[in-house]
């Protein structure tokens, strides 16, 4: 239902009507921009290519067709722009430290909210880890395990997004989750430890 | 429903394991990756959009509204290279500055050259009409002559 709202704006968008782009943008900025941070690691570089894929959506308003679900075409053009970036940029990902301030001066993202320092210390390197197994995965692997787990697409959507079949996609995504999990075994120990205690 | 696909995507019988096991550390391992937050853009974000999308809009003379057209044009599938070639070379002739007029313009050099010539033919006929005029005229031609 969700999705037909969504296309349904993306027609009045194509209509010319400015709102319903704001409608838009105010929906998907967030889930948009968390993606992308995950995809290339910085929050500066995620905001810019976010604003990126939504310049690129309004520019291309008058192509759209609502043949696809609107956060396929969306996540396509963000990945599409992920890539990109990555590839140029051969990855000059800053290797961020416990006592590092990000450059924006916005705080890191912690997973523990007022814990103690040795916890929050903890849980950064935690946190950490997974981001650099999955930043460890081969591409197709990570943008499916991304757009899976996080922004929680379908296996169709994901296959029409990389251009493949729906098995290859299962296929995909067997292989990259049990590639983190043997990587992060220790730690989801750990975790399960701590659940079941 | 998200739990129910990685169970299924994941569900592989290992040798060493038994499936129990196994599905625990799967989901342990799911559970795990929901600490990796995310954050949200900046408050800004959204007016920082719409003001860039508002700046493209506006028009910026005959150069922007050709690029926002080629802008345009380009996101129409087909149109391609062949069409974004012709653009740059439309526009290119279009924006070009037009040539320094010479000082004598060779039209005009070709209208006084005619001119003359025209005279100078006049004046030959005229030469060759006196001639015939001026000749003596036999009297049985004056006289058979019918008006």
């Amino acid at each position: 239902m969700a999705a037909e709202a969504d296309s349904q704006l993306m027609l009045r968008v194509k209509a010319g009507d400015e709102p319903s782009f704001a409608l838009l943008l105010h929906r998907f900025r967030v889930p948009v921009y968390q993606f992308l941070y995950r995809m290339v690691g910085s929050p500066a570089v995620a905001e810019e290519l976010a604003q990126e894929v939504f310049l690129r959506v309004y520019r291309a308003r008058a192509t759209y067709e609502p043949s696809a679900k609107f956060t396929t075409w969306l996540y396509r053009i963000s990945t599409h722009l992920a890539l990109n970036h990555l590839r140029d940029s051969r990855r000059e990902r800053d290797d961020v430290r416990l006592d590092d301030t990000p450059k924006d001066g916005r705080p890191l993202q912690l997973a523990a909210h007022g814990a103690t320092i040795e916890e929050r210390l903890v849980a950064n390197d935690r946190v950490e880890r997974i981001r650099r197994a999955v930043d460890e995965l081969p591409e197709k692997q990570r943008v499916a395990v991304l757009l899976h787990k996080y922004q929680e697409l379908d296996y169709r959507q994901i296959a029409e997004l990389l251009d493949t079949s729906e098995s290859a996609v299962k296929s995909l995504l067997f292989r990259a989750y049990e590639s983190l999990r043997v990587k992060l075994a220790d730690l989801a120990t750990v975790n399960a430890t701590k659940a079941a205690g | 429903m998200k739990e129910a696909d990685v169970r299924k995507a994941a569900a592989l019988p290992e040798g060493s394991h038994s499936e129990g096991a196994m599905r625990e550390a799967r989901e342990a391992m799911w559970l795990l990756l929901d600490e990796w937050k995310a954050g949200e853009p900046a408050p800004g974000f959204d007016a920082s959009v719409l003001a860039r999308i508002r700046a493209e809009d506006r028009p910026q003379g005959r150069l922007g509204g050709l690029v926002a057209w080629f802008r345009a044009m380009n996101a129409v599938r087909g149109f391609g290279l062949a069409g974004a070639v012709a653009t740059v070379l439309f526009a290119a002739l279009m924006l070009r500055e037009p040539a320094t007029a010479p000082e004598t313009l060779p039209s005009q050099v070709a209208v006084q050259d005619l001119s003359a010539q025209q005279v100078e033919l006049a004046l030959e006929d005229l030469r060759m009409l006196d001639e015939l005029y001026s000749a003596p005229v036999p009297e049985d031609n004056y006289n058979n002559k019918k008006i």
